[in-house]
């Protein structure tokens, strides 16, 4: 059974889209068929994170208005196997995503796809609306600060409201909570929200917890998601991210700040 | 505030046929709705000291009534003041209110309100609050105009059916419990609203907005375990919660009640 997934946070710039990349990316790296979807009409972003800008030829609009086939228009991942992109369109205007449309569409992927990423746009009008109708989970990417946690929690709110699964009565979207730009450090200095306290207010499953680093936007710079980045903190915090979310298992690591040692503070690593 | 419930009217309207339209399609159903709406209850007719006061309260909290207002002239309708509605309106809104309409007004207030465009509301909750507070001193003479019949008062026998929520109440959500008591076992987030006719019991951290006793009922209380509010309201007598409270309330059990005309906001050792 094909699952639809959304990325999604109320608040503008938490690390959606660096999220969708990362976290289709990892699906696709565990052999899994994955899509990953922009819903961002008119600000279209996963293109460039995902380093295919240049070969955008269609795009999710012209698919829905007939102008292409899903085939023509999906992107293959030149990262990784398994992985296909649809952008968004960079001119047309949020009306042109329809609720016939996108269905249609994600019904053509359920046949061939086993995860259906879709990466919302900020907000909570149109656009990010139609990035979670659809969805079987959710991931809501939240920062550790006061306005993404109250973003968050609306967002929570809205998926319980206005999802399809939510209309039609049937089970509800599975939440989980992804904190992003952590710093351990700014926790213990108390200028920065912790696990806890976000846990507190949004009452969600933690699926993990991405450490603020400066691979993130190396990584979008150069159009390769930053799970790409072996051995570092983001990326292997994406890896973890996917194997919880794939059933497994994994300690939840860079929350606490690390002390460092006599050596590390003599030779400054 | 009306709670009587309509109801619910079904029409047939069978539209002339017309080559491809459904005859089955409606164009419209009657149904019946309940709202919850704030009411201005005018102590006088005296328009500048009426807006020195909206201004006052606006500049401390300028969300604070941007819904729809009804006009509720029970405490003028005896002594004849005759607002100037017009002039009202207007100055409502440039401070950017908005007045739909008046409940509990004599036969000229009524005449003069339907003039200026303001529809005329039964019920409402000065109509409960008299009929609870003042049965001893019944001396005034009944409103000839008032349609509403004296609203029942609650057998003892019967109780009213409490709500239960077990999740927590989301920013932007809003809970509202008609007759009865409200129980919340996870919580009311920041920006939420959570409004009973009855008493609010918050088995969990209560930062939101919370009124009870809606429909007029002063003996209703508010009840949390962590006394958190953004703004407390007993029958319509409300506080709004700026800075924090003293130690021994703030973040701790507390029980918000009416004394007389005074919200009292309690510890609960």
């Amino acid at each position: 059974m094909t699952k639809i997934v959304v990325i999604t946070s109320g608040k503008g710039g938490v690390g959606k889209t660096t999220t969708s990349a990362s976290f289709a990316s990892g699906l696709a790296l565990r052999g899994h068929k994955t899509a990953v979807l922009d819903f961002d009409v008119g600000l279209r972003n996963l293109d460039l994170i995902m380093g295919c800008e240049r070969r955008v030829v269609y795009d999710f609009v012209n698919v829905i208005n007939g102008e292409a086939t899903l085939t023509q228009a999906l992107i293959k991942d030149k990262h990784t196997e398994n992985l296909y992109v649809l952008p968004a369109s960079q001119t047309r205007d949020k009306d042109a995503l329809t609720r016939e449309g996108v269905e249609r569409v994600i019904n053509e992927l359920r046949e061939s796809f086993e995860y259906v990423i879709c990466d919302s746009p900020a907000g909570i009008e149109k656009g990010a609306l139609m990035a979670l109708y659809f969805a079987d989970e959710a991931i809501v990417v939240t920062n550790p600060e006061v306005s993404s946690v109250r973003d968050s929690d609306r967002i929570l709110g809205i998926l319980q409201a206005k999802s399809k699964r939510a209309e039609d009565g049937a089970e509800p979207v599975k939440e989980h909570l992804l904190l992003t730009r952590y710093s351990p450090k700014r926790v213990e200095l108390g200028e920065m929200l912790s696990v806890d306290d976000v846990q507190e207010i949004l009452r969600v499953p933690l699926l993990g917890v991405i450490p603020e680093s400066e691979q993130v936007l190396q990584a979008s710079n150069s159009g390769s998601p930053v799970i790409h980045a072996d051995s570092t903190d983001v990326a292997e915090a994406y890896k973890d991210v996917v194997s919880r979310f794939l059933g497994e298992a994994r300690a939840m690591r860079f929350t606490l700040q690390e002390k460092r040692g006599i050596f590390q503070r003599l030779f400054g690593t | 505030m009306s709670h009587k419930e309509l109801p619910s009217i079904s029409l047939d309207i069978s539209p002339p046929s017309v080559a491809g339209r459904s005859r089955s399609a409606k164009a419209y159903e009657i149904k019946g709705y309940l709202f919850s709406m704030l009411a201005m209850c005018l102590k006088h007719a005296d328009l500048p000291a009426i807006e020195q006061q909206l201004k006052k309260e606006l500049d401390a909290l300028p969300d604070f009534l941007s819904e729809p207002l009804v006009l509720d002239l029970s405490d003028i309708a005896s002594s004849d003041g005759m607002p100037d509605f017009a002039a009202l309106l207007g100055m409502m809104r440039r401070l950017g209110l908005e007045a739909v309409g008046v409940c509990n007004a004599n036969e000229a207030q009524q005449a003069a309100a339907r003039e200026a465009g303001l529809q005329l509301l039964q019920g409402g909750a000065a109509a409960n609050r008299r009929a609870i507070s003042d049965k001893a001193k019944d001396q005034e003479k009944p409103r000839p105009s008032a349609a509403t019949p004296a609203p029942p008062t609650v057998p003892a026998a019967s109780k009213p059916a409490t709500r239960i929520i077990g999740v927590p109440v989301r920013t932007g959500q809003r809970i509202f419990v008609s007759d009865g008591d409200l129980t919340l076992l996870a919580g009311v987030n920041p920006g939420a609203e959570v409004l009973a006719a009855g008493s609010i019991h918050v088995y969990g951290a209560l930062r939101g907005r919370a009124l009870a006793g809606v429909q007029g009922d002063t003996n209703a209380r508010i009840f949390t375990l962590r006394m958190e509010a953004e703004l407390v309201s007993i029958a319509g007598c409300f506080r709004v919660i700026e800075d924090d409270l003293s130690p021994e309330l703030q973040g701790k059990a507390a029980q918000i009640y009416l004394d007389g005309e005074r919200l009292v906001i309690a510890p609960i050792k």
